[in-house]
Parts: C-alpha cells; structure tokens; sequence
C-alpha cells in the first residue's frame, strides 16, 4: 500500500491545519516546511544531416507563499544553430542565394548596395541556409492562487527576445471544482503581441530576391489571441477523461521572413526566387480528449488524441500514449512514449511555382511545416524521485517526419518529381530535469 | 511509567520507544544517535504525555474535568483546549453529525470487555437526550452544556498528540523524524537518502495481511477494532458507536487507515469512515484521501 497524503485538501485538512496553527507557534511540519522550489531542464537536440541543433537550459523557481498561493518564475535560454531549408526546390546544379544581413551593424557604418553576401548550396539536395543562429532568451512570470473556495486561478506574464523577435504575451486561466471535486471546468485566455524585426528588413510577400538587404519596412507586427475551455472528469476513483477546446487566432504578419520559393521553368530549372506569402490571419480550432489512469498498482497510463483544423485548410490528428512504469520499490520510474502526427498541407503551400503561378497567386509557401507529413516519435523516460530527497529524470527521444510530396507547379511537375523535394527529417533529443524540494 | 527507551531494531537502526495514552509508542530520527535519540524521544515524550494529562477524562482538576462538572454552567476553556473543541465541531459539521465530542457517555452502557454484551435499548435510549453537539453552546472560548452532558477528547487527543510532537521535532532538529503512537504516525520528510519511512500496521484484524506503509511524509492513521467488539445473533457491533443512536453503524468496516497531511486530519477522517458504515469506502473516495478499508 502506497499512501502519500492528500491529492487535494478536503475540508478536514484546512480543520486540522487550523487546529495545529492555533495551538501553539509551531504547526506541524505535514509538508517538508520548504517555500521554495527549483526545478531545472536542459534540453539537447540535433536533427540528421547537419541540420538544426538547439541547447536549452531552463530554470524554473517557484515560491509557495501558502496552500494556495504560488509565485513563478521560468528563464529559458535557447541556442539554436546549423542548416534550415530556405524553402527553395532542389535542382541538378549548385544554387546561389542571397545572404540576408543587417544594413547597419553595431558600428553604425551603413551601405546599400555592396553590402550583399551570397552562400551555394549543393546540387541535387534541399537548398539550406548554412549560417542559421539565433539565440533567444525567455522569461515568464506565474501567479497561482484560489480567488474563492473550489475555485483556481493561474496569471501570466511572458516575455521572449531574440535577435529578430520580440514577444509579449499575458494570459489567465481559471478553473473550478464541481460535484466534489470530481469534475473540473476550466477556461483560459492568451494574448501576445511579436515584433519581427528580420536582419536586412521585410521584404514584400512575392517580390523576387535581389540582394542581402530588403525592399520593405524593418519590422512588423503579429498579434495573437489564444481560448480555451475544458472539462476533467474523474470517471473512476483511479481514471479521468478530459476534453478541451481551444481557439486560436492570429493576424498581421504572418511570414517567415526568411523563406522563399524558387521559381522554375518547365525543366524544373530556377528562374529566380520570391519570398513567401502567407495570408494575414490565421484561425485554428482544435479538439483536445486525454484519458488518464492508474494500472497495477501505482503505474500511470496516459493516452490523448488531438485533432485541429485551421482556415490555412491545415487539419492534423496526433495521438500520443505513454506507460509510467515505477521500479525498486517505486523509487523511480520508466516511461515508455509513443507519438504519431499526420498534418494535410496548407492551402497554399507549393514546393515550387512555375511563371504562370507567380502571376495568378496571392498566397504560396514552401516551408516544410506547411506541407503535408507524417511524423512519429518515440521515447523512454527514466525518473529517479529520491535522490537525496531531489528528483531527477532523463528523457531521450527520436522523431522521425516523412514528407508528403505535394504542391508541384503544373507546368514543372514531372520534371521536379525527379528530385526529393519533401526529404524526411530525423531529429534525437535528451531533456535532463533536476528538482530541488 | 514515564521512561524512554532507545532500542536497536531489526533492520540497524534506533528508535525511542515510550508508553502514552495506553498505547507503544516509537520515535525515528534518521541519523541520530542513542544520545540525540534519546533527547529527542524525551522531548517528544513529554508533550504526548502533557496532552494526555490535560484531556484525559480520568485526571481530577483538568479542563475535562472542569468542563464534565460544570452542571450547566458556563466554562471558558483554554487557547489549546479551544482550538481541539473548534476542530471537533467542524469535524461533527463535516460528518453530518456523526463526529462528536459528547458521545463519550456512551461508554456507560457500551462495554467491549471480555464476556460483554448488547446494552438494552431501553438504556441507550435513556442516554441520547444527553448527547449531541447541536445541544452545546459553544462560543469560543465560552462552552456551556446542559448538566449531565460530558466531553471526551479521546477521538482526537492521540492524533494531535502525534502531530505536536511532530512539530517539537521539527524545531529541535533538521534531521527527518517520524512519530507514532500506537499506529497513528507522521514523517516530516523522506529518509536522508530519500527512501520511506516503511512501518507496518496492525489493523487488529485477524487473518489479515498487515499492511506495510510506505510514507514519505504527511501522517497515517488507523482505526480498527482490535478485537473491541461484541457478536449477538450474527451479528457484529464494533467499537466506534453513532451518537445520532446510540448503536454501532451497521456493516462498519472492521478497520480504516487513511493517509492525510497531519495526523489529525487522518485520523478524523478514519473514525468518521467507520460511522458511515458499509458506505466507508465511498465517503473516503469522496474525500480525495488514500486510504485502505478492511471489512
């Protein structure tokens, strides 16, 4: 028999907390008498083929000022470097691209037109920007407490920067129990606001690209609006269902500043390449069921399923389920991970476009995240709960996306079929977690 | 026979053992030695022993004492002494009046000794006008019942006990202790290592597997019978009596552990299961508590 204390406070602990507060200065030490806590993270991931790599540590202090009341504090630092496909198609010869860059760097010297720099990428394979590095710092700040019995109340504050982004964001979500305890509804609301101020400027969605600096304005701006609602359900004293809805809405500018789109004649040759153009809003809805519950004993099973349908015509399902299998005397744990993502791709989305497209067309992208694929990851968690009264867990993953070819110009088509314009993707990742209670 | 022992356990380590409220009781504190352990069971000691001397309802002169003769007079009690009455009355709140402070009276007529027998209803009967919170004026710290009614803290003297002693601890030293009065402990915290306090319980039930607590901190406690009840006609009437009748609920679980983050909560919780009959196990779901019910 495993007991651990309450899950949560029934009336008879707030009794008893009075009762053992009252008699004397000392009250009796049911918690470990600790207010703080930290827990911290460091994440590290590759993906094959000398694309993506990213290190990020993460912080997290939490200051529990009484049963309900917690103050929280995250930083996150992310360092992301390597190769990411700039969006244009592969073709039988080395392509040149422009470099982008600011027109004025710290010095405050300032050019205008001898200022371009250029990189090749190698014949046959997915074009890649080689010199990708952004390194971003985050801060979010967490204010929990019960604004009235039964009733939970989370606000936040968050603030991320990066060389070229900036976003802010507020958010408050407020749940209450219902039916003692047994069922939860909850609802939420997020609002951010980004400034995408890319190196060498904006440039106008579809306009070719002719140099390193751009023919737009310096920066612009996205605005988004997050809701959700939910309800948990308890469904047997060792099961729950929850169900969420969410809605998301964005507008403003939507783009990749980065990314193009080749042009190509009928030989699947490029022309020239234009920056990408996505429309200015953006709504997703999606549908969130999550089924919990305890197995043999003390194990956790874990299974959700999401399906989301956005006005880009984007509709993805993602199932994911997990085991939580405790060991030596529940000392600590493994859990086995299995997650499968099938998205359709966007509207617009095209690997390429043929001069006729250019001409008839408001909207085209070839970023990969747009286009249609099948991703599946799998994982093993190991979590160690008492070491030396701390817990720690590591997590190794593997995720593997197969694209989809679509969005082939009409005119191109069979020509650019001969090339892997939607490679798969490999990605590992290791998450090390440290709590200090 | 107030001494404290420090003995060796089977598995290498010490405990401080002492003997309060008619029960074994044990202190553990990982990492100290005979000499510490010692000082810290006789701090631990002590207070038990300065609860049971003031809510024992056999000392002439404590508030009990001057409360139970107060025959209708209006007593004011101390902050200590205020603080259990408060916690009792929310205890009968929350139970639909089946946690209560007068039902001690009971005793009169309910014997569990060897070779006892069922009360006759008619003196059962005889005591209920006696018994019941709902007839107690209580205004913190002014109490006021009506003559012949008595207060009896032993439903929750033992748990509280265990939880101050806890919290003397706590203050003397860093180190994790773990407290337990005749199967009604708490831990402040996990094991130096990080391991659990493992402690076996007896639930007084024959034939029964005892079970073994792994308790990282927080506090359990039990309520079973321990061989506290009567058999007539087939059937079984245990310890813990309904003051709404007078009568042991029918179908009572013959013992209930609860987990709880003091051992007052958990033991309120285990004496309240048990009043609600065959329903126990369902009430202590209700609560959100861990628990393990033997019928």
């Amino acid at each position: 028999m495993q007991l651990n204390g309450p899950q949560r406070r029934n009336r008879f602990a707030a009794a008893a907390l009075s009762l053992l507060g009252a008699s004397s200065a000392a009250t009796a030490h049911a918690d470990d008498g600790s207010d703080w806590t930290f827990d911290t993270s460091t994440l590290l991931y590759a993906e094959g083929a000398g694309r993506v790599k990213v290190f990020e540590p993460k912080v997290n202090a939490s200051l529990h000022l009484d049963e309900s009341r917690t103050l929280a504090a995250t930083v996150t630092v992310d360092a992301l470097s390597g190769a990411t496909p700039n969006g244009a198609a592969p073709y039988s010869k080395p392509q040149t691209f422009f470099q982008p860059h600011s027109t004025s760097g710290s010095s405050g010297s300032s050019s205008s037109s001898g200022v371009n720099s250029t990189y090749t990428t190698a014949a046959y394979e997915l074009p890649k920007d080689p010199n990708f590095e952004n390194l971003r710092g985050a801060l979010e700040i967490d204010y929990s407490f019960a604004p009235a019995a039964k009733q939970h109340m989370d606000l936040s504050t968050a603030l991320s920067v990066e060389d070229d982004y900036t976003s802010i964001g507020v958010g408050g979500h407020w749940s209450r129990d219902f039916n003692q305890g047994n069922t939860t509804l909850g609802a939420g609301l997020n609002f951010s606001s980004d400034f995408i101020s890319p190196v060498g400027g904006v440039n106008t969605p579809l306009s070719q690209m002719v140099g390193s600096i751009a023919n737009g304005p310096s920066s612009k701006l996205k605005l988004v609006q997050d809701m959700v609602v939910g309800v948990t359900q308890l469904v047997s004293p060792r099961s729950l269902v929850q169900v969420n809805y969410s809605l998301s809405h964005s507008n403003g500018y939507l783009n990749d500043p980065y990314k193009i789109l080749s042009v190509v004649d009928a030989t699947a040759a490029p022309l020239y390449y234009v920056y990408e153009s996505r429309p200015g809003s953006r709504l997703k809805n999606s549908l969130y069921t999550h089924y919990k519950a305890r197995a043999m004993g003390t194990d956790v099973f874990d299974a959700s399923y999401r399906y989301m349908i956005d006005t880009w015509g984007i509709r993805s399902h993602t199932v994911e389920l997990s085991y939580r299998a405790y060991i030596a005397g529940e000392r600590g744990y493994l859990e086995p991970h299995l997650r499968g993502y099938r998205q359709s791709a966007a509207d617009f989305f095209h690997a390429a476009l043929d001069q006729g497209q250019v001409a008839g067309t408001r909207f085209a992208s070839a970023d990969q995240r747009l286009g249609a694929f099948t991703a599946y990851t799998g994982g093993l968690e190991y979590g160690d709960r008492h070491w030396a009264g701390h817990d720690w867990s590591v997590r190794a993953e593997y995720y593997r996306q197969l694209g989809k070819v679509e969005g082939l110009p009409p005119v191109a088509g069979n020509a650019l079929a001969r090339y892997d314009v939607a490679p798969s993707l490999s990605a590992g990742w290791l998450i090390f977690s440290l709590g200090f209670r | 026979m107030q001494t404290v022992r420090v003995e060796h356990l089977a598995d290498g380590g010490l405990a401080a053992r002492f003997q309060a409220m008619a029960s074994p009781c044990e202190v553990l504190v990982d990492g100290a030695d005979e000499n510490e352990l010692a000082e810290l069971g006789l701090l631990a000691a002590r207070e038990c022993w300065r609860i049971q001397a003031k809510w024992s309802r056999y000392q002439a002169g404590n508030i009990v004492d001057a409360i139970n003769s107060a025959a209708g007079q209006t007593i004011e009690v101390d902050e200590e002494t205020a603080g259990l009455i408060e916690f009792a009355a929310q205890l009968h709140a929350g139970s639909e009046g089946r946690f209560d402070l007068t039902a001690g009276l009971l005793r009169r007529v309910w014997s569990f000794r060897e070779g006892a027998t069922v009360p006759d209803p008619a003196a059962v009967e005889a005591l209920l006008p006696h018994i019941g919170w709902h007839r107690v004026v209580w205004q913190a710290p002014a109490l006021r019942m009506l003559p012949g009614m008595e207060l009896d803290f032993g439903g929750v003297g033992k748990e509280y006990a265990v939880d101050r002693a806890l919290a003397l601890l706590s203050q003397a030293t860093s180190r994790p202790a773990l407290v337990n009065l005749g199967g009604d402990l708490a831990a402040n915290r996990a094991r130096s290592d990080g391991s659990c306090w493992r402690i076996g319980i007896d639930s007084g039930v024959d034939r029964t597997a005892t079970p073994l607590i792994r308790l990282t901190r927080g506090a359990v406690a039990t309520s079973g019978d321990h061989h506290r009840y009567i058999t007539l006609g087939g059937r079984r009437y245990g310890h813990v009596i309904d003051p709404r009748t007078g009568w042991p609920p029918p179908q009572a679980p013959r013992s209930v552990t609860v987990a709880g983050a003091s051992c007052s909560e958990a033991g309120a919780l285990t004496t309240i299961a048990i009043l609600y009959g065959a329903d126990a196990g369902d009430w202590l779901r209700s609560q959100q508590v861990d628990f393990h019910v033997v019928t």
